[in-house]
């Protein structure tokens, strides 16, 4: 009789609450990990802007972990946090994970590259609309700069925590190591 | 079996939920967008609730943000350390200049310490209370793209109070607008909400700086016609009583495509150790000027006489 032994990453699914836990806890911490007070000139766009790469590398490769009620939670964390519009992360998040999930068929069996390119047309989506709901809470035009600038740090800082999320989800066996 | 009456089997109840589930599933976005819609709105009402939400969660958070902020402040304590190393020679001797210059200051600074003494006796005037510094880090930089604002590890149960000017050594870096028991946010003076009235230059010529969000303010609503100089000196007038009077700021950079912009003494990229001043009641400068003249009466009498 053959003995199956099973490759250490190909365990069994994770439960629920833990799958829920470690997108959750991963983004959350992401976010106030960017939060903390970088010396550099666009530090103040750093939550947001990792917020929405998390939720939508989230959203992209495993929806199960980070469902859409968890990502309006993470934009309610973001908006608490910010001292900005309240609700307005909450409708980003929203925006990033939705939007994910609308390209996942496509993007999903494809590498970052693509993943890359589907977060940029995002980001400048998302930049829009936050552009539009402040200018229209403040009854004042917004400048434009700070959004394009936030949409420009989401593209740039995503490679980088798309490969730490992917690290991650391998440590958390969440995802399966190509054999 | 029979079926008790009143009593509906589970797997019924199960089959029932599943269309609502899905119907949940299916518009789940919509749902949430709209709820995400309804809280911006309720933000615009109940701002006091949402403040207060804020400052709670600010205080949960504050020893979390505390501890993540602390590597990031001893690498560039580091690296300061580092760079000051690298250039120790020269520093030596710019700071041998420096204290040549300085001492020859220290005695014009005494006669005029001197003099403002004499006068203020003279004057039988009223200093009133000393200021009061309560220090304070820099936990977390969480503006975004709307907002400039930065968190501090210090709130109530330090004294801190609404409405404070926190500075740096260097100047004013804004006020405090939302107080918790161990945490509390600071506006910045380059918030697009922040508009702060100040006092350019000499002769002092009269502006509200105003924050776009950037790390430039610019100042509108200058007094007079002409320009401003650049590299006259901005510092807090007073008006409004939102700060004291003479707080530095910074210099005018110049004019840009029609507007005035400042630049600030403080460096927005190195907020880290700040210090949050009660200078106490401050009075209004405007309520000590003289009243205007009144306006000048038709003078019906010499009328009457003459005609």
């Amino acid at each position: 009789m053959a003995v199956e032994t099973r490759h250490p990453a190909r365990q069994a699914p994770r439960s629920a609450w833990t799958r829920l836990a470690a997108g959750f806890g991963l983004t959350a911490l992401a976010i106030l990990l960017a939060a903390a007070p970088w010396p550099f000139a666009l530090a103040a766009l750093a939550p947001p802007a990792v917020a929405h790469a998390v939720v939508f590398d989230w959203s992209l490769r495993r929806p199960d972990a980070l469902p859409a009620p968890l990502a309006f939670i993470i934009g309610l964390l973001l908006d608490v946090l910010s001292g900005s519009v309240f609700g307005l992360g909450a409708v980003t998040c929203l925006a990033a994970h939705g939007s994910a999930a609308a390209q996942r068929r496509f993007l999903s069996p494809r590498g970052i590259g693509h993943a890359w390119i589907g977060l940029a047309l995002t980001a400048v989506a998302i930049a829009g609309i936050g552009w539009t709901i402040a200018s229209a809470y403040s009854v004042l035009l917004q400048p434009v700069g700070p959004s394009l600038a936030q949409a420009a740090l989401t593209v740039a800082l995503y490679p980088p925590l798309a490969i730490l999320l992917q690290t991650a989800r391998l440590a958390c066996g969440l995802t399966l190591r190509k054999a | 079996m029979a079926r008790e009456p009143g009593l509906i089997p589970i797997d019924e109840l199960v089959d029932a939920s599943r269309p609502i589930k899905a119907l949940l599933r299916r518009f789940a976005y919509l749902l949430l967008i709209g709820a995400a819609v309804a809280l911006i709105l309720i933000g615009k009402i109940e701002t006091v609730l949402i403040e207060r939400v804020r400052s709670h969660f600010s205080d949960g958070v504050a020893p979390i943000l505390e501890v993540l902020s602390e590597p990031i402040r001893l690498a560039r304590a580091g690296a300061e350390h580092i760079a000051d190393l690298a250039d120790l020679i020269e520093e030596n001797e710019r700071l041998s200049q420096e204290n040549a210059r300085l001492l020859q200051w220290r005695v014009f600074a005494k006669k005029l310490e001197a003099d403002n003494q004499a006068l203020k006796e003279l004057l039988r005037f009223d200093p009133g209370p000393a200021a009061r510094f309560i220090s304070a880090r820099a936990i977390a930089d969480v503006g975004g793209a709307f907002a400039r604002s930065v968190l501090i590890n210090v709130g109530a149960g330090k004294g801190v109070g609404a409405g404070l000017p926190v500075m740096t050594g260097d100047g004013l870096v804004g006020r405090v607008i939302q107080v918790g028991e161990r945490s509390a946010r600071v506006l910045l003076l380059t918030d697009i909400k922040a508009r702060t009235p100040v006092i350019v230059g000499d002769p002092p010529i009269r502006a509200i700086l105003a924050g776009d969000n950037g790390d430039n303010p610019k100042l509108k609503f200058i007094d007079g016609e002409g320009a401003l100089e650049p590299g006259a000196l901005i510092v807090t007038s007073g008006h409004g009583g939102v700060f004291p009077p003479g707080l530095p700021i910074g210099v005018v950079a110049g004019d840009v495509a029609g507007e005035t912009w400042a630049q600030t003494f403080v460096d927005w990229r190195n907020l880290n150790y700040l210090r949050v001043v009660d200078f106490g009641d401050q009075p209004d400068p405007a309520a000590l000027a003289p009243p205007p003249p009144p306006p000048p009466q038709p003078n019906t009498e010499s009328r009457a006489n003459g005609g």
